[in-house]
């Protein structure tokens, strides 16, 4: 067992006696600092009041279950580390535990070699998550472009890396992570959808009666005529330490106007929201003449 | 695909599983919605608790289920919200909009 092994803190969550038992014997063994509770409500109460490297629960349990435990961990402390014991675990199950961010998932039966080279495994991936953390903190400039069609684009994620990047090395707290993220996906979407394909918001109220909307019907539509998703999206992401600067260019022609206003006041409206919600995270957000480029930046506090 | 729905009372429940961002789960909620409107109920309670990330598209569709029981002297509500989407929500002021179901 290595010393930084040994140097460890260790929470364990089981409601049965025996699995508590074996948890206590490898940590003795292993040389790790720990404890042992019976549920999900005590793991939560001794993380409040104490850090640990690793949790280790099971996941049936009592009142707090082991995916209950770990969606309330993770949104207390995105960074713990929560090893999973399942028992009798469905493919949907695992698929949400780890979407939910379990660092590893361990079958029962149990014993010392599995549940020592599971730590181990969580130690080592998070070595190298605080040597890219660290690389990250260390970048002073940055500028990406990207061209993607509509195809990429349909109906899909496209992620900013550099929200990740910048969360990762301390540059920015997860909540301004999440509405970058999310200011970006709007400023993308207008772009497909409003700039490229031509759909109009309106066409969103217009219902068939089959209850599909006009905006989704024509928006299909378009997707196979080349004419409108052969369009391409060219994506600039600049990054210094005072900035990041995004730019959003697509082929529209916008047979309608484009507004700049903020429409905080129409919020049960068909349009604007994607445009409200990118003005009220953004520092700035301007337009060029056709509105086929939109150039949003956000002031880093680094 | 549609989310669960349950009945209790005059109140009818929707449990939103998933990311609401997308035409497949903007659809899902349509036709959960339409289960239980059709069904008589015009107090309708969203459950985003295991939604992790709401766009404007998904708030669009939110707020066509509130508009169809507004038209009918019915009411929208939503169970306490939490994270990102009570964060998104207060962005568009939807917090003022649609009461909580404590």
């Amino acid at each position: 067992m290595d010393s930084n092994c040994s140097r460890l803190r260790i929470l364990f969550a089981d409601d049965e006696h025996t699995t508590r038992e074996i948890y206590k014997m490898c940590s003795e063994r292993a040389g790790w600092q720990y404890k042992v509770v019976a549920d999900g409500k005590s793991a939560m109460s001794e993380l409040a009041q104490q850090s640990y490297d690793v949790l280790i629960t099971d996941l049936v349990m009592p009142e707090l279950n082991g995916l209950e435990l770990l969606k309330a961990v993770r949104r207390r402390d995105a960074n713990q580390a929560v090893i999973v014991i399942t028992g009798r675990a469905e493919p949907l199950d695992l698929v949400e535990l780890l979407r939910e961010g379990a660092a590893d998932i361990l079958q029962k039966p149990v014993d010392y070699e599995s549940i020592e080279q599971s730590v181990r495994r969580v130690l080592a991936a998070r070595r190298e998550k605080d040597c890219l953390n660290h690389i990250y903190r260390l970048a002073l400039y940055e500028r990406t472009v990207y061209e993607l069609t509509c195809t990429d684009l349909f109906n899909q994620k496209f992620p900013l890396p550099i929200a990740e990047r910048l969360y990762r090395g301390g540059k920015i707290d997860l909540n301004t992570k999440f509405k970058l993220e999310l200011a970006f996906q709007e400023a993308l979407t207008n772009s497909v959808e409003h700039g490229n394909l031509e759909l109009e918001s309106a066409w969103k109220e217009i219902i068939d009666e089959k209850g599909l909307d006009r905006y989704t019907l024509v928006g299909r539509q378009r997707m196979q005529d080349p004419r409108y998703s052969g369009r391409k999206v060219w994506v600039t992401i600049e990054y210094d330490r005072q900035r990041l600067c995004i730019v959003i260019k697509d082929q529209g022609t916008r047979p309608w106007r484009k507004t700049e206003s903020k429409r905080s006041a129409q919020v049960t409206q068909c349009f604007g929201r994607g445009l409200s919600l990118i003005h009220r995270i953004m520092d700035q957000v301007t337009f060029n003449e056709d509105g086929s480029e939109i150039t949003m930046v956000k002031r880093l506090d680094c | 695909m549609e989310f669960p729905t349950q009945i209790i009372g005059d109140k009818g429940y929707i449990k939103v599983q998933g990311d609401l961002d997308s035409e497949q789960s903007g659809e899902a909620l349509r036709k959960s919605f339409n289960d239980l409107f059709d069904r008589g109920k015009r107090t309708i309670v969203l459950d985003l608790g295991d939604v992790q990330v709401i766009n404007s598209y998904g708030i669009g569709k939110v707020l066509m289920c509130y508009k169809r029981l507004k038209a009918e002297n019915g009411v929208l509500m939503v169970k306490p919200l939490q994270g990102f989407v009570k964060e998104t929500f207060e962005l568009l002021m939807l917090d003022k909009l649609l009461p909580v179901e404590s």
